[in-house]
């Protein structure tokens, strides 16, 4: 890849309202899929554009496979998972949050927006959140613009 | 016990160091060898996987001899016998013997003086032929010397770098690293490529996309370009060269407009490239196959030394035209005289070198005419002896290659695998490598380094010059092949070879890095730069050479419509003999391929994956496809590793006149998906 | 909580002559052989007598000890890598290693990692102020210090200054730091390194704090009852003599220290500053830049010794990573960092093993750095200390932040835990 394609960010911010971000969402099983599963039930708009993949806890998300996410392209990645303490498995959320921290501190050495990644906890019955940190996050990397990592 | 035992790397020529690992008597590992000058610690994906191959499973163990049309196991004597009653029945310059770029000078040596004083015929050469014969038949008139003329310590002081059909970054790792370093101090680089390969796109800041086998047209262009705005360094070529009269009319009437159609290269990316090379500091010059492999690569070397020589970029370190021998003895084994036109030390035959080495060697009768070039070997004798070299993958048009061998008397192949060629054999002989035995090679810039034994070979694998000694005893000369040792060998070329003289083993295990020759003496530390005094041709002058563009033998018409080049991958090396049977190399690239540009792709219904048969004028092949900007519109690469997908079923056998050379790099190709 | 201090002499005369300093190391890896307390001794080695090819072996002979007395500055031989991959991860074998902080950190992180196990080993840790690239050395004795590389017999980094003693005796000095700045002197790791006495190690010896001593010796500061035991015995069984250092030297060894750690932060500062100064998209650029040189050689993993795995991920034949091409896809060295910069620990053999000279070192120790603050973490300094991404406080349990402080959770469980020892 060439660097020259660093340089075309900064004339795809001006093109913000014509710029359809590719959003990864890792959630998990027991609460944020759920979650999700009743905005989808009760009717409630979000964005459309965001990609789910069901995990059984969030902390099955290694961080390899952000990595992989955000140099394929992916112009945001979110991670929701169980408030602390109600993990089903205990302590995975609690894995996740110490990756995320290592990650987000990865991105910003290497040069990457931190904010492409975004971490939540979503809980089953938490629906209005789960669509409120969507359309956050949307309009969070419509801001930032797409990833020139996925001009390949 | 675990012990480290230094070594150098058995792939390519920068002779890179590493460390093995090795316990009881077994290799298991491999570690970097920070002290190496070449490598400092570093090596590329080959040289960190170098060993592995030395345990693939298919090693040869024990001569084979064909009965009844099977290859079955037989004893060194039966092999023995068999080969020197078969010899005996060959008759004058019937017998031709093609060495090996990875065998030891000690190997090379025997070798060759076994064709000669043997079989009475100067049928001897090696793979040399098919990568570096144009230099030889390039730089030989023009600056007397086709060796490269300085260290590669040195490549990282030059300020500009013209690469020419070369893609270091795969071939020659250890090269780019030092270009890398020059780069961060301000170096230009300049890249001469049909294909924007991983070179162009991060080492070039001006990449010239000719067309394949153009090189002459952009490298007189460069020229005319540099008469016109009076950049040529006129001191340089008044004291040290003659001809510039000749060139001077020659490039005066050359239309750059012309050259642009020819080559497609915009004229003002060629100025660009002039300027930076006249006016550089340390103009270095590294080449390879892709000026090399056609039938006007001795041309193109030639223009491109003139080049060099009416800038001045000859002559001090880090300057000139540096040919980049790929394999680890390709330069030694032809320092040994494994050629069809030198003796020992490139003594030409013809110009009474027959008569010196009939008095070294104490025999009478050698042969003083020319022997044939290899591919002409290949159709020509009736007894071959092919060692270590895999004509059936790297000679072109290998159906007529198979036929030729076939045909043989008798087809002797010494060899570590069952090759594409042993395959065909009437005798395999079992041959021990590398860090099985002990000798001296010579890598890329002339520098000399000593392998040592440290592991056995593998059954009764035996050293490539013990076998020749056998066979030569059996045939009553057992006086000049009186050797127990690589050690006694290497005495016998100190006293017949001047560059070696100065060499010792001892020296050479005393210094970390080598000793680049000549090295006329034990107390002299070796020549690390050539031609600084004056050039190897008779007169001492750079010889200017007037050079005329010539098209490839077979461009694409209405039927074959694609340009087909050929070419290597960085994690394969030449026929794959060693890379495919070790799992991680093989691994990253399992299966051959070859590369199409997208639009050509979408014209032809092609995407990544597909199987698609390439068909030229010799033959057809199936390989997958991978759709890729690294080639233009209507080129197609194709790497010459895969034997399911064998590149050379399908190339060219034209040869470059002046010097025996395939044009490998151009031919003619259709393709059509496999159904 | 310091450990026990000595100053010790090898009682062998012999040692003693051929010894930098005391010669205590060299007796106590005897003691350790003729008594059987260990299989077998790891340090590194001049391989055929080359200053310059320094090696990593295994001593099972005591009469060999005395070839490896005497440090190294000029090689650069990867010992937890020897231990790890060459003999088992001494999981069978009890073994004396002798190594500096880094190599001795590495050795803690593999044993949390399973991968080596601590028990059969004594760690005896060298003081170390840095080690110069084989090839940088000799050039720089060649250009700086106008003299043959192989008449060297001996360097010492002391006091800002880089001395090298000849065969003939005579010695030459030169000021370190202007080497540094001309590009020669200590690999760049080293110069960044703030870590020079391990006290994290069994035992820690060396030469700062011998200075006023007549005769010769070495500083021991014996870390845990583990070393404390040997020194104990050692003296008892007399391959060592020992007394104790007087307050004196035990600060000068402190002042010595504490000015190095002062340059290491210097460098620190004035090789991450450049990098931290640019902006985000800059910063990508300036890295991208660097990983288009790679070459996919897995020289830098291979010569990790915390990456461990026995099919590692990135390898052609997991199909994660692209294979056949070249600069490999960016997931290559992210995915390095993120398995690994956690525990960097700062020995630098990735970037000797770098064909293509890439600014490993500095990638992975600045990442190190940052998540050193975001976690509380420094590895390799403490075996009982987790790993950050895998070590989970029932703390946090109660904390709904998704990007934690850290440290004022630790601050809480140190004290906590200090009240258990």
């Amino acid at each position: 890849m060439k660097t020259e394609q660093v340089e075309k960010r900064g004339s795809a911010k001006t093109h913000e309202d014509i710029f359809e971000p590719k959003i990864i969402a890792f959630l998990c099983n027991w609460c944020s899929y759920a979650g999700a599963d009743l905005a989808g039930t009760s009717r409630i708009q979000y964005s459309p554009i965001v990609h789910s993949v069901r995990v059984s806890c969030s902390s099955r998300v290694d961080p390899t496979y952000v990595i992989k996410a955000l140099m394929m392209g992916a112009d945001g990645v979110l991670i929701a998972g169980c408030h602390p303490g109600e993990c089903h498995y205990k302590s995975g959320n609690l894995l996740t949050r110490r990756r995320f921290m290592m990650l987000k501190t990865l991105l910003e050495t290497i040069g990457i927006e931190p904010d492409r990644l975004r971490l939540e906890w979503i809980s089953a019955s938490e629906a209005n959140k789960f669509a409120s940190v969507v359309d956050d996050f949307v309009k969070q990397i419509k801001k930032l613009g797409p990833n020139e990592m996925g001009e390949q | 016990m675990i012990k480290y035992e230094q070594t150098i790397c058995p792939y390519c020529s920068c002779g890179c160091g590493i460390y093995l690992t090795l316990k009881d008597g077994k290799i298991i590992g491999q570690e970097p060898w920070n002290e190496h000058p070449i490598n400092e610690g570093g090596n590329c994906p080959k040289g960190r996987n170098a060993y592995q191959f030395l345990y693939a499973e298919d090693r040869l163990k024990t001569p084979l001899i064909r009965k009844k049309g099977k290859l079955v196991k037989a004893s060194w004597d039966e092999a023995f016998d068999l080969i020197t009653s078969k010899l005996k029945e060959a008759g004058p310059n019937e017998f031709g013997l093609l060495a090996s770029g990875k065998n030891t000078n000690e190997d090379a040596y025997v070798e060759q003086k076994f064709t000669r004083v043997v079989m009475k015929t100067n049928n001897v050469e090696y793979c040399g032929r098919l990568c570096h014969s144009s230099t030889a038949a390039g730089l030989g008139p023009t600056v007397g010397s086709g060796v490269m003329p300085i260290s590669q310590l040195d490549i990282e002081k030059a300020d500009c770098f013209l690469l020419v059909g070369i893609n270091p970054s795969e071939t020659f790792p250890m090269m780019t690293r030092r270009i890398l370093r020059a780069k961060k101090k301000g170096a230009k680089v300049i890249v001469l490529d049909p294909r924007n390969t991983v070179t162009a796109r991060e080492l070039g800041d001006v990449h010239l996309q000719l067309e394949p086998g153009t090189d002459v047209a952009v490298i007189n262009a460069m020229m005319k370009i540099i008469l016109d705005e009076e950049v040529e360094n006129k001191e340089f070529i008044e004291s040290r060269t003659t001809g510039f009269e000749a060139l001077r009319d020659h490039l005066t009437n050359l239309d750059l407009l012309e050259m642009k159609e020819i080559s497609g290269v915009a004229t003002k990316d060629v100025k660009k490239a002039a300027r930076w090379f006249a006016k550089a500091r340390t103009g270095c010059v590294l080449y390879n196959q892709g000026l090399n492999q056609h039938i006007t690569g001795s041309d193109g070397i030639k223009a491109l030394a003139t080049l060099a020589l009416i800038t001045g970029q000859y002559g001090r370190p880090g300057t000139g035209l540096c040919p980049t021998r790929g394999q680890i003895n390709g330069e030694g084994t032809g320092d040994m005289g494994c050629l069809n036109v030198f003796y020992p030390g490139f003594q030409k035959v013809g110009t009474g070198a027959h008569e010196k080495f009939e008095k070294l060697w104490g025999v009478e009768d050698l042969p003083a005419n020319p022997g044939l070039p290899y591919t002409k070997m290949i159709q020509q004798t009736k007894y071959l002896w092919v060692i270590g070299t895999n004509p059936m993958m790297a000679a072109p048009d290998i159906d007529n290659v198979q036929k030729d061998l076939e045909d043989k008397e008798l087809l002797i192949v010494q060899d570590i695998f069952p090759t594409e060629t042993a395959q065909l054999a009437d005798i395999v002989l079992p041959a021990s490598t590398w860090v099985e035995r002990e000798g001296i090679h010579a890598y890329v810039d002339r520098r000399v380094q000593k392998i040592n034994q440290i592991i056995d070979p593998p059954g009764e694998a035996k050293p490539d010059w013990w076998i020749i000694c056998q066979i030569a005893e059996r045939m009553g000369h057992k006086a000049q092949f009186d050797f127990s040792s690589p050690g006694e060998i290497f005495e016998e070329i100190r006293r017949c070879v001047p560059p070696y003289k100065g060499i010792t083993y001892e020296r050479l295990e005393n210094t970390v890095g080598g000793i680049q020759w000549p090295c006329p003496a034990e107390d002299h530390p070796g020549t690390s730069t050539f031609f600084t005094q004056k050039f190897n041709t008779p007169d001492g002058l750079g010889h200017l050479q007037v050079v005329n563009f010539q098209p490839p033998a077979e461009l694409p018409d209405a039927e074959y419509p694609y340009i087909l080049t050929t070419g290597r991958s960085i994690f394969h090396y030449h026929t794959g003999t060693m890379s495919r049977r070790t799992p991680k190399l093989d691994a990253e690239v399992p299966s051959g391929f070859f590369q199409i540009n997208p639009k050509d792709a979408t014209k032809e219904n092609i995407k990544r994956g597909t199987k698609v048969v390439l068909t030229t004028r010799r033959g057809s092949i199936e390989a997958e496809a991978h759709v890729t900007n690294e080639v233009p519109e209507g080129l197609v690469f194709l790497p010459f590793h895969f034997s399911e997908a064998c590149a050379n079923k399908i190339t060219n056998p034209v040869l470059d006149p002046a010097c025996g050379m395939p044009e490998y790099k151009v031919c003619a190709v259709r393709m059509e998906v496999s159904k | 909580m310091s450990g026990i201090m000595y100053l010790a002499r090898s009682s062998d005369p012999k040692v003693l002559e051929k010894a930098e300093s005391g010669g205590a190391v060299t007796s106590l890896l005897r003691f350790l052989l003729e008594t059987g307390k260990v299989d077998g001794v790891v340090t590194a080695k001049a391989r055929n007598g080359n200053r310059y090819a320094g090696v990593p072996v295994l001593i099972t002979e005591p009469e060999e000890l005395i070839d490896s007395a005497g440090s190294l500055h000029c090689s650069i031989p990867n010992i937890p890598r020897f231990v790890k991959e060459y003999l088992d991860g001494a999981m069978k074998m009890k073994l004396a290693v002798v190594g500096k902080p880094c190599d001795i950190r590495a050795l803690i992180e593999l044993q949390k990692r399973e991968q080596i196990d601590l028990d059969n080993l004594i760690l005896i840790g060298l003081n170390c102020t840095g080690t110069i690239s084989p090839t940088t050395a000799k050039q720089m004795f060649i250009d700086e210090f106008k003299v043959n590389p192989n008449e060297v017999i001996r360097e010492d980094i002391d006091e800002g200054k880089l001395l090298v003693m000849l065969e003939d005796g005579t010695t030459k000095s030169l000021d370190l730091m202007k080497l540094e700045e001309k590009g020669y002197g200590r690999r760049e790791n080293c110069r960044r390194c703030e870590i020079n006495i391990p006290i994290f190690a069994d035992l820690a010896c060396g030469k700062w704090g011998t200075e006023d001593e007549e005769e010769r010796a070495t500083f021991i500061e014996a870390c845990s009852d583990k070393g404390r035991l040997l020194v104990e015995e050692a003296i008892e069984r007399g391959f060592i003599t020992a007394e104790r250092p007087d307050k004196k030297s035990i600060k000068k060894r402190e002042e010595k220290d504490n000015a190095e750690k002062e340059l290491a932060e210097l460098w620190k500062e004035r090789d991450f500053k450049p990098i931290l100064d640019l902006d985000l998209s800059k910063r990508l650029e300036y890295w991208l830049n660097e990983f288009n040189k790679c070459i996919k050689c897995y020289g830098c993993r291979d010569a990790c010794p915390i990456c461990f795995c026995d099919h590692c991920l990135l390898e052609a034949s997991r199909g994660f990573l692209e294979g056949g091409e070249i600069p490999p896809d960016t997931v290559f060295p992210l995915t390095r960092l993120a398995h690994v910069a956690d525990s960097c620990v700062n020995c630098g053999q990735c970037q000797d093993a770098c064909p293509m000279d890439l600014p490993l070192s500095k990638l992975f120790s600045l990442l190190n750095a940052r998540l050193n603050e975001v976690f509380g973490y420094m590895p390799g300094i403490d075996v009982d200390q987790k790993q950050p991404l895998s070590a989970v406080i029932m703390e946090e349990l109660q904390v709904e932040d998704t990007f934690l402080d850290i440290s004022s959770i630790n601050k809480a469980l140190q004290s906590k835990s200090s009240k258990r020892d």
